[in-house]
């Protein structure tokens, strides 16, 4: 078993290791992690596969002296009263998982998080985070700032204030991809995009209403696209949103590189 | 360290009995703490946490919120259960922890509103609470011009002063020689300037950092009728070129300026796409819209922040001043004056009403709200003083007619008058004694020197404050 | 000849991994396609600081001269757990790291309560946490100092219960009880460069298979339960509780960066929730509690996290209450 189980945890590294490396290469990273945790993720992947090489340097003879060495602590390995076939059961499960997992990890290739999580998680269900826009500074902000203001900028304006009249003369021109609204699927979705505080796991999905009366014709969800267009009272009457974004433009578009906001 | 071997698993279990008591105790200990801190959060209703609300807009503008932040989502507010001191129209709506109670209308300046809401609930909890939230409104602030008394000597400056409605506290906040008209923006004044030969030139002098930025006008001309609208950044005037009548550019044509972009001067299209000449304009409160008075008498309602076409609201001999809350706008046909409302286009004939059994006559008149109350400047005919006309300022509502404001002893003259943006102040332009009134000379809006702006409560009718000077901008 | 077999290896998963996107696209059901990428990032998140707390428990284990950390530490078993509980302060290693660096330390000469003070306490009281709880929430908010003094008193706390322990190896697995019996077995014929080689294989052997297992978890949990239930108990004094217990539970996020994680729950969350996840969360998630399984028996693990939570639930209640 320890034999075995050191063979795993090289594997698993390597699998793991080796991913990353190529992710970081072809500059993919960011599909899984914040960017700040890029360096110190190559930095320590680098220093992994040099230890993992270093190990496969160990002569196999002393591998073998080691494992009978572990051998006969073998004997006092489960001393728990759950039978030893359930112990083993769970075991050979574990590892097969592992396994399973490590073979995804390398095979699969990478994605980001699609509809399925951002329903899950519900759009726009949390509040602004830091470092978003808020009422005052966009209040100031002169008029072409708007242009370059993100899915996040908005849906955390969205969230401060519904009077309209801030919104006007404030044109918005953002890209994420469609979700669709609960309570009005015919005539409105969301252009969202997921908030990334730390990796994939903490993806906060947020989104900008979007009035396009049977837009299901021209796009599905998941698709990647472009919305110009104002702030407007939604004309929707059964959506909850009071104010969405009516477009003058949308066009599909591929998806971006850097599929998350930060 | 020593490691001890574990093969001896019975006795390791005997060895611990301490820990095994120690660990029960404390397990037990946490447990009654736990449910001790549960129990009093659970009988415990919820509280608030803080509220919100902008003293300034809620003043300026209709529609604002006060947030108030529970510590925990609470059941829907119903809107029984709320009430504001001094009383004032609302609406009241709940979302998770928040409980937002919408003002329909402004709120009066300085005001100290107390809002209690009772019965707040949490949806899982027994106990209900009671929410107190007091808040003070902004003071208003007003700006005005004061010109330079002639009299004392030519070249001094007229000072552009801010003041507020209490006290007697003021700051010159821009001079110049030769002021003409001004606008207050929130960064910044717009001010026209006349040169000797009677051009005008318009420049913007930020409040904060005192610059002034000449803003280029399409040739040299004279500016007239500047007006503004601050949340939208936009100004506008009306301009005509200098020089003969035939062979003006421009002649009374409505220009507009866009401060949030690149404050460049255009004229406003017609229905035709020409420069549009007006007889006279102005911004509908609180928003971008404009109304202008064609010189063909049609009424054109503007979005000035787009380059859409006007619409054309009808045909009316005289186009008066928009409401506050920019929802209706006062026009006159050959019968009379009526009430236009722009939401859904009905006409409402206001007459002038009699006071103390004379009829009057009326003139400039600006309506207060949804209905017709408004405030109009009339003319009596006094049989008594020998066919004198008396000037006042009069509030209507209704079939009733209360005066604000008069002269003393009749002597002077109301020149005009401007409605605090929340209906409750009238500022009132007047020439207390007209017979000795002396004109300060300027060539184009020439003013009295002796010129006065009284600022009365409409509700109260009593005066706060009075100031030399006009052009009050609130 | 291992080592050309292990580098044509990686030369093979490389060139796999190279070329498997170019076979195009993989239409997995959005929900596979969405649990395969939770899970991942776990891993890909987790895994640098899983090699730094190897390497730093390798550097305790192999390079630091012996009884150089005891002979700093205070004899007074209080004071001395105390001070164990500022070490996460120079070995800023969140709490993925920590498992190995923790059973580095008992290899060391650490007690096993000692190292359970450590392992709870560094997650916590270390600079990159005390920065971002401070940035996210303001550091003179309720929720920093009951983060700090909550992580802080628990370590103690449960270092102090375990230490009442008469046979502290029998808190360990019996497997890592072995390893640390084992007196260095090639200590005549290994150098320190081979030491640290066979520390890593022996360590990555142990946690990795761990990793795996609790990221997979982790992302099954994630795509199963829908967030809006925790949500919905979110503004509820007890509730809200708990579910930021189960929360923090799930997500399994790193304790340098929860603080950012949790802040938007704020405005929906009570202060002693968020206060419950941001103590709780570091301590017990489900990739800990894989990874602890390495070292310490089952039995430990539901004392250890019985009483944590009943500690984290009493400090959000307290918080709750009061704030």
């Amino acid at each position: 078993m320890p034999r075995f189980s050191r063979w795993q945890g090289i594997v698993l590294c390597v699998a793991a290791l080796v991913s990353t490396v190529w992710l970081a290469v072809t500059n993919q990273l960011i599909l899984y992690i914040h960017p700040r945790y890029i360096v110190f993720t190559v930095i320590m992947t680098v220093l992994g596969l040099a230890l993992v090489i270093a190990s496969f340097g160990r002569s196999p003879d002393q591998e073998h002296e080691q494992e009978q060495e572990h051998e006969h602590e073998h004997e006092h390995e489960y001393e728990d009263a759950a039978p030893r076939s359930y112990r083993r059961a769970i075991s050979v499960v574990g590892t097969v998982v592992t396994l399973v997992m490590a073979t995804a990890l390398v095979v699969v290739p990478p994605a980001t998080l699609t509809t399925a999580t951002a329903d899950q998680r519900v759009i726009n269900s949390t509040q602004v985070g830091s470092g978003t826009k808020t009422v005052d500074s966009a209040a100031s902000a002169p008029a072409g700032a708007f242009a370059r203001f993100t899915v996040l900028d908005w849906s955390s304006l969205l969230r401060q204030t519904t009077d309209a009249s801030f919104y006007r003369d404030k044109a918005a021109n953002v890209v994420g991809f469609i979700t669709k609204d609960r309570d009005d699927p015919q005539n409105v979705f969301y252009v969202s995009r997921f908030v990334i505080t730390c990796c994939a796991v903490d993806a906060q999905p947020v989104g900008v209403p979007v009035f396009l009366p049977n837009w299901q014709n021209r796009f599905a969800a998941d698709h990647w696209v472009r919305v110009s267009g104002s702030f407007q009272t939604n004309p929707s009457t059964k959506s909850q949103q009071s104010i969405a974004l009516v477009p003058t433009a949308t066009t599909k578009v591929d998806q971006p590189s850097e599929p998350y906001l930060y | 360290m020593s490691h001890t071997s574990t093969d001896d698993s019975d006795a390791a279990a005997e060895s611990a009995g301490p820990f095994r008591r120690t660990l029960t105790i404390m397990v037990v200990a946490l447990a009654i703490l736990v449910a001790a801190f549960a129990g009093l959060n659970y009988l415990q209703g919820p509280k608030l946490s803080s509220g919100s609300v902008d003293a300034n807009r809620v003043v300026a503008q209709g529609g604002q919120q006060l947030r108030l932040f529970a510590n925990q989502s609470i059941r829907d507010v119903a809107k029984k259960h709320v009430s504001v001191s001094p009383a004032v129209p609302f609406t009241v709506s709940t979302s998770g922890a928040v409980i937002a109670v919408q003002f329909t209308d402004r709120l009066r300046y300085a005001t100290k509103y107390s809002v209690r809401v009772s019965d707040v609930a949490n949806a899982f909890q027994p106990r209900v609470s009671t929410f107190d939230y007091t808040f003070t409104t902004a003071r208003a602030e007003i700006y005005y011009l004061e010109r330079a008394d002639p009299a004392t000597g030519a070249g001094q400056d007229d000072s552009i002063i801010r003041t507020g409605l209490s006290g007697s506290e003021r700051s010159v906040v821009y001079s110049a020689p030769r002021i003409q008209q001004f606008v207050v923006f929130a960064q910044a004044i717009a001010f026209t300037t006349l040169a000797d030969d009677g051009t005008s030139s318009l420049s913007l002098v930020g409040l904060s950092s005192k610059l002034v930025e000449q803003i280029p006008m399409p040739g040299p001309g004279t500016i007239d009728e500047l007006k503004g609208e601050s949340d939208a950044g936009l100004l506008g005037f009306v301009f005509t070129s200098a020089g003969p009548a035939v062979a003006r550019e421009f002649t009374s044509v409505l220009m507009r300026v866009d401060l949030s972009g690149d404050h460049a001067v255009a004229p406003v299209p017609d229905l035709a796409g020409k420069p549009l000449t007006v007889l006279t304009w102005g911004f509908l409160g609180g928003s971008t819209s404009i109304v202008a008075h064609g010189v063909d008498q049609t009424v054109l309602l503007i979005d000035a922040s787009k380059s859409a076409p006007p619409v054309p609201l009808g045909q009316y001999t005289e186009l008066g001043r928009s409401a506050p809350d920019g929802k209706s706008i006062v026009v006159s046909d050959v019968f009379g004056k009526i009430a236009l409302s722009l939401a859904d286009g009905t006409k409402t004939r206001i007459p002038s009403l009699p006071i103390a059994g004379a009829s009057t006559y009326g003139g400039d008149v600006v309506l207060l709200g949804k209905d017709v109350a408004r405030v109009q400047q009339v003319a009596v005919f006094d049989s008594a003083t020998g066919g004198k006309f008396q000037s006042y300022l009069v509030y209507e509502s209704g079939t009733t007619a209360r005066i604000l404001y008069q002269t003393k002893d009749d002597a002077g003259s109301i020149e005009g008058f401007s409605i605090s943006p929340n209906g409750q102040f009238v500022a009132v332009n007047v020439i207390p004694d007209y017979a000795h009134s002396v004109s300060d000379g300027y060539l184009v809006d020439a003013q009295s020197t002796s010129i006065r702006t009284v600022i009365i409560d409409i509700v109260s009718g009593a005066v706060v404050r009075s100031v030399e000077g006009f052009n009050e901008s609130w | 000849m291992g080592l050309v077999v292990g580098l044509g290896g990686i030369a093979a998963v490389f060139v796999v991994r190279a070329l498997t996107p170019v076979l195009g696209p993989w239409s997995l059901p959005n929900r596979v396609q969405d649990l395969l990428t939770l899970s991942i990032s776990v891993i890909i998140e987790s895994l640098p600081f899983v090699i730094l707390g190897i390497v730093l428990s390798i550097l305790v284990q192999v390079w630091v001269p012996d009884r150089w950390i005891m002979r700093i530490l205070p004899r007074n078993a209080f004071l001395r757990r105390a001070m164990i509980s500022f070490l996460g302060i120079f070995l800023p290693v969140c709490e993925c790291g920590n498992v190995p660096l923790a059973r580095g330390l008992i290899v060391k000469g650490f007690t096993v309560s000692e190292s359970m003070t450590f392992l709870l306490a560094a997650p916590i009281v270390n600079p990159i946490t005390i920065l971002t709880t401070g940035q996210a929430f303001g550091f003179d908010s309720w929720i920093f100092a009951a983060r700090l003094v909550g992580g802080f008193v628990i370590a103690n706390v449960i270092g102090w219960l375990f230490s009442k322990h008469p046979d502290q190896d029998s808190l360990l697995t019996d497997r890592f009880a072995a390893e640390c019996r084992l007196p260095d077995p090639h200590e005549h014929d290994q150098t320190r460069w081979q030491k640290s080689v066979e520390l890593f294989t022996r360590e990555s052997g142990v946690i990795m298979p761990a990793l795996f297992i609790g990221s997979l978890i982790a992302g099954l949990v994630q795509v199963a339960v829908p967030r809006s239930l925790l949500l919905s108990l979110g503004s509820n004094p007890l509730w809200s509780i708990l579910a930021m217990m189960a929360l923090a539970f799930v997500i399994s996020v790193c304790s340098n960066v929860d603080s950012f994680f949790i802040l938007p729950f704020a405005s929906t969350f009570m202060p002693g929730s968020i206060a419950v996840f941001l103590v709780f969360g570091p301590i017990i998630d489900i990739k800990m509690l894989a990874l602890m399984r390495t070292t310490f028996r089952a039995k430990v693990l539901v004392q250890l996290t019985v009483i944590v939570g009943l500690l984290s639930a009493l400090i959000g209640l307290v918080v709750n209450y009061f704030a």
